[in-house]
């Protein structure tokens, strides 16, 4: 380890020659590649790359989102922001092309990279090293002398030493979001040779002591950097990926393999061992390379475990390239092929170019992105596994174990292929893996098995009705998944497709037997938002941030977060996706409260400038057959829940604008309701930058009990089911 | 609006409501809505996160002397501890770190050892531990029992930790750890635990907005057909329908809360079962995965979640409630036999699980290990150790097992036991 230190160290030294010289941070402003979505855009369309789109597979009986339906769903989805008036015009002028033309320019803001980094961090959990210094402490002062150089440049400031942390925890989400940002292939997630940071992280990593900040014009920008020494393989070789994804003596780095191949490859190893552990069995001196029971995984999960033998539990890379030997451990490999020696040294970057000419690859990035998009689970019909099929593979171990040694390979054989429903897995692993060469350690070929197939057996029981609908859901998947490898990976038109996919775009359904709603069961997003994408709609719809006040965070980013089912990344990792009473009761508290704020906010603005009131005044009295309530009451309905309001809610909506209104005022007449607003609702500074309003813009009374019945009606569609859900 | 005034609400409005598929997963026989306080068993589920090591706790190995090579643990065979028929661990600087709680608590306590988890996976083993089954597919035992005995209570199972997937029996509600509820508990008011004020000024204005939300919905479910959507729709009515029920939870509340996390998780589920409102809980403490430095990081860990388990019947007691409520403790799977060479210990199959509470005989401890923590076999009738499985008869100990016992004496209904079956027999465990 030493040795290796001095290595990193004396190449260290020369990668800041480098970085002062400006040769390992890319500069800011250099001329971009152009890239597929660069010049499309709502004034050129025909710079857009078209796409096929897809029909509606149930036409006359699937009702489809319009096309500017789409638009508002979609932009709220990617980016947190309500379309602007252009979008939605030329959406509604050309349709799809339109729409598409519009997604481009959403995707090129940088919400939508933040939407994305969201998305994967539900996934790689590495905003756990967000904050304090959580993700300094994962690194060793040793490797990165000058990982603390905040301290010696900025004694005290702990402003430096907070975004120094959160921007090396930042590096795998960074790096996706960098290789979307440029249209670049995607597989360049696990094949970048270099890594993400800024103007503070790279000085941890790449540096000396006592130098100045300030290496590019932006520092807070993040850039390619590559780290001298170091063989980078993407998200692999993160040190923040690695430490989320911990290895020990005896676990060497099998869970790091278990998830790379769940990551990227979607496959779940522990499917493969829904078997039951023999514990009276003799597991022998090595059960994970002998004992049937755990080489059912072992044999695929090991190989690749093996591959990241450069790697030590602090994701520190060693350059020794020294694995342990075949009498222990499978050799190091992938998908039937074994490590070349000669390429021990950089193994993850030979894992990673594999990885990324495998078609399973761009499988798990759709299956990743859909869901993630969606909130819609895929529909899942394979042949799972009954106790008694457990217990049956449990006694083919039992039979063909006693028969010696020659049974191992047969187990997986028998195991798997005698009717246990591991997918098609059994065949590739079972006859590729297992029944082989016998050369290791008594069990196995040394050569690791292929990847399973992707179509797993279907459930013979499953009713036709869901087999028709698995079989779309695949097909349309399949689809996608072939446009994004055509489009050499392309993150964006894979995201545009799904959301022109009738899975993001199903609304309704005509009338339809028992049958026809189990196949159509897999359409309609019926999402919970999640509390960060709720807090972005919040301030997208009504102008102001759900918060204590200004310059404090938001409530469901921060002390509500947990309650409305999201995830701190560490103990909670598991976002709720079902309503309860307690997210319920949150959502009502939102409701009031962002009216609360919002209602005297918008009415204190002059009317061309109202994104709630622009029909109507604060001190108009209101009346249910006016215009002016009818209209902003249309009005609301469009802007916070994206409707054409029927007659029958509109009329509910002023229903409950004009209930309120009545008992408002009797109270006022009766002397037990106050003219005063309460505290919180009191408007005298700038809900969203705390400055001081001017008195003509000052709100704390409601004489006429206007504001309070307006709050009410926008409280109302605040906690509305197409508010919370999308 | 509680449930009563949204059922007579939803009838004058000509809209009929049942409760959705989410509480029955036969959708044919949904069930209306009809609210009652539930006052039978409290089941406090306690997961110990990452797998614990039994051999530290309830089936104590230990070593003969302090020479003996590859120990099981690091005390004295001699220093074991007993509490009625119940054997246990000497940790702590004295030895007797554990006997607050299995001294007080032996003549209740159930302790079944020798108990084959049939995993080495924590997924898989925390799964089987709590469902009875390792693979995928079954919901934990306690959404069954919350699902079973509180199907129209708005928050029948309260998840802090451990495994959580319902498989839509019911919904596991993470309830904070008390701090945050009185202000969810009163929605409206800016000031909850202060003024009665409400934002509008009008004590009546929020029913007004509540009570048209809910007719909305409504509408809006009657015009959608999408099953998903459907569904979607039915989750929030019916969570709705659980928000007034926080008030009573706020109520409940303790003034001074535990400082440890566990302790404060147990009294706000103790708060919500007063309130009848919940009827299972499942918290868990992680930390247990100790494959390197085992005794410094386990045994600390195994102190304060059995001291949990303490704190919780101690709170049920000063609540009156102490014999209506049971716990169940369990954990992913056991560690190996001895120490690697970090001086951790690696998963094992073999566990135990711990439990107390209405109809489970106590100061009984059922199955076996050798000292090895090799598992027994059991006699079928007496579930007496009978000895290792190559040289006796008898049953094997399963999770399956202890899941189809724990089902029967929890009252869960055939249906639910067709649609998740379990493997094993039916072992005389609560007799």
């Amino acid at each position: 380890m030493q040795l290796s230190q001095r290595f990193i160290n004396g190449n260290l030294k020369a990668g800041f020659l480098a970085l002062l010289l400006g040769v390992a941070l890319a500069a800011p402003g250099c001329k971009e590649e152009a890239t597929l979505f660069g010049g499309c855009s709502t004034q050129d369309l025909s710079a857009c790359p078209e796409s096929e789109g897809f029909v509606n597979p149930y036409t006359g009986q699937l009702e489809l989102l319009s096309w500017t339906e789409t638009l508002r769903k979609a932009s709220l989805e990617l980016s947190g922001k309500l379309p602007t008036d252009r979008q939605v015009q030329i959406t509604a002028e050309h349709g799809q092309l339109g729409l598409e033309a519009s997604l481009a320019e959403i995707m090129r803001d940088e919400a939508f990279s933040q939407r994305i980094i969201e998305l994967y961090n539900d996934h790689f959990l590495t905003d756990k090293y967000l904050g304090r210094e959580n993700a300094i402490e994962l690194l060793d002062e040793e490797v990165y002398p000058n990982l603390r150089w905040f301290e010696r440049k900025y004694p005290g400031n702990d402003e430096k030493a907070a975004m120094t942390n959160d921007s090396l925890a930042r590096e795998p989400l960074e790096l996706i979001a960098h290789v979307i940002r440029t249209e670049r292939p995607f597989t360049e997630i696990l094949t970048a040779d270099y890594t993400m940071a800024n103007g503070f992280s790279a000085l941890s990593l790449v540096g000396l002591p006592d130098v100045p900040l300030g290496v590019g014009e932006n520092p807070e920008s993040f850039q390619e950097v590559q780290i001298p020494g170091i063989p980078h393989a993407g998200i692999l070789t993160s040190a923040m990926f690695l430490n989320r994804f911990p290895t020990s003596d005896t676990n060497i780095n099998r869970h790091r393999s278990r998830m790379a191949y769940w990551f990227f490859l979607d496959i779940d190893i522990n499917q493969f061992g829904s078997r039951p552990v023999d514990a009276s069995a003799d597991f022998g001196d090595n059960p994970t390379l002998e004992n049937p029971n755990c080489t059912v995984c072992h044999v695929t999960m090991d190989p690749v475990a093996g591959l990241f033998m450069n790697w030590n539990e602090s994701g520190e890379y060693s350059g020794k390239g020294e694995w342990f030997g075949p009498d222990y451990i499978l050799p190091p490999g992938f998908n039937g092929e074994i490590l070349p020696d000669s390429d021990r040294k950089r193994a993850l970057q030979w894992f990673a170019q594999r990885v990324a000419k495998n078609p399973r690859f761009a499988q798990a990035t759709v299956k990743t992105v859909f869901e993630g998009l969606t909130g819609q689970k895929l529909l899942d019909i394979s042949l799972g596994m009954t106790p008694e099929m457990a217990e049956t593979s449990m006694q083919d171990i039992g039979m063909k174990a006693g028969g010696g040694m020659g049974g191992a390979g047969g187990l997986g054989v028998g195991g798997m292929g005698g009717g246990m429903g591991l997918g098609g897995m059994g065949g590739d692993m079972g006859l590729g893996g297992m029944g082989g060469d016998m050369g290791v350690g008594g069990m196995g070929g040394s050569e690791p098995p292929s990847l399973p197939d992707p179509d797993p057996p279907i459930d013979p029981n499953v009713p036709e009705a869901l087999k028709r609908a698995h079989n779309l859901q695949q097909q349309i998947l399949r689809a996608i998944q072939q446009r994004f490898i055509e489009s050499n990976y392309n993150f964006k038109l894979m995201v545009r497709e799904i959301i022109l996919s009738p899975y993001f775009r199903a609304k309704n359904s005509a009338p339809m037997t028992a049958e026809m709603e189990m196949e159509l069961s897999t359409f309609g997003t019926a999402r919970l938002l999640t509390p960060e994408h709720l807090s972005r709609k919040i301030e997208a719809t009504t102008g102001v941030r759900w918060r204590q006040r200004s310059g404090r965070p938001d409530y469901l980013l921060n002390q509500y977060r947990i309650f409305y089912g999201g995830i701190d990344s560490d103990l909670v990792t598991q976002r709720v996706t079902e309503p309860n009473g307690v997210m319920a009761s949150l959502a009502q508290r939102m409701a009031y409260e962002v009216a609360c704020s919002a209602v005297p906010y918008d009415f204190s603005k002059p009317p061309n400038q109202r994104i709630l009131f622009p029909y109507i005044d604060r001190d108009t009295l209101l009346s249910e057959s006016s215009d002016q309530v009818r209209d902003n009451v249309r009005h609301l309905h469009s802007r916070l829940l994206g409707e054409d309001v029927s007659d029958e809610e509109l009329n509910a909506t002023i229903g409950v604008l004009m209930e309120a209104y009545s008992l408002g005022r009797q109270g006022l007449s009766d002397g037990s309701v106050s003219e005063e607003l309460v505290n919180q609702c009191r408007l005298n500074r700038d809900r969203n930058t705390d400055a001081e309003l001017p008195q003509d813009r000052r709100i704390n009374r409601d004489s006429e009990y206007t504001i309070r019945a307006w709050m009410a009606a926008v409280s109302y569609l605040l906690a509305d089911y197409r508010y919370l859900y999308e | 609006m509680d449930r009563r005034d949204f059922l007579k609400m939803a009838s004058m409005a000509g809209l009929t409501c049942v409760l959705p598929s989410v509480v029955d997963p036969l959708r044919g026989s949904a069930q209306s809505i009809a609210g009652s306080g539930y006052t039978g068993t409290y089941w406090i589920f306690m997961h110990a996160g990452g797998g614990w090591d039994p051999t530290h706790l309830c089936d104590p190995k230990g070593r003969a002397n302090e020479n003996e090579n590859d120990p099981m643990g690091r005390f004295l065979k001699s220093d074991i501890r007993t509490a009625g028929n119940i054997e246990y661990a000497p940790l702590g600087d004295d030895g007797t770190a554990l006997d607050a709680f299995f001294q007080e608590h032996y003549q209740r306590l159930l302790v079944i050892n020798g108990m084959d988890t049939g995993t080495n996976g924590h997924d898989q083993g925390t799964r089987g531990t709590w469902s009875g089954r390792t693979a995928e597919g079954h919901p934990p035992i306690g959404a069954l029992i919350a699902a079973t005995h509180g199907p129209t209570l708005p928050m029948p199972l309260i998840g802090y930790g451990g495994y959580l997937d319902t498989q839509g029996v019911t919904n596991a509600v993470p309830l904070g750890d008390g701090g945050l509820l009185h202000n969810l508990a009163f929605p409206a008011r800016p000031d909850p635990t202060g003024s009665e004020e409400n934002y509008f000024g009008h004590k009546d204005v929020p029913d007004v907005i509540q009570r048209e939300q809910q007719l909305r919905l409504l509408r809006l479910q009657g015009r959608q057909r999408l099953p998903r959507i459907w569904d979607g729709q039915d989750e929030l009515i019916l969570a709705r329908l659980g928000q007034d029920d926080l008030k009573r939870v706020s109520e409940s509340l303790p003034e001074n809360f535990a400082d440890d996390r566990l302790q404060r998780q147990i009294q706000v589920a103790l708060a919500a079962y007063q309130a009848g409102l919940s009827v299972s809980v499942s918290v868990s403490m992680g930390g247990f995965d100790t494959h390197g430095n085992h005794d410094n990081n386990h045994l600390p860990r195994l102190i304060d979640f059995v001291n949990g388990a303490n704190f919780a019947m101690q709170e049920a007691e000063r609540m009156g409630i102490a014999d209506k409520v049971a716990i169940v403790m369990g954990s992913d799977f056991g560690r190996t036999p001895g120490y690697n060479n970090g001086n951790g210990k690696d998963h094992w199959p073999i566990s135990s699980m711990m439990m107390m509470g209405p109809g489970i005989p106590g100061n009984r401890v059922i199955g076996g290990t050798d000292d090895r923590h090799n598992l027994f076999l059991v006699d079928p009738v007496t579930l007496e150790p009978t000895g290792r499985p190559d040289e006796s008869q008898g049953a094997r100990l399963g999770i399956a097992d202890v899941h189809r016992a724990l089902r029967d004496l929890a009252g869960v209904p055939d249906d639910y036991k067709a649609a998740f079956p379990l493997a094993g027999s039916d072992l005389p465990i609560f007799v």
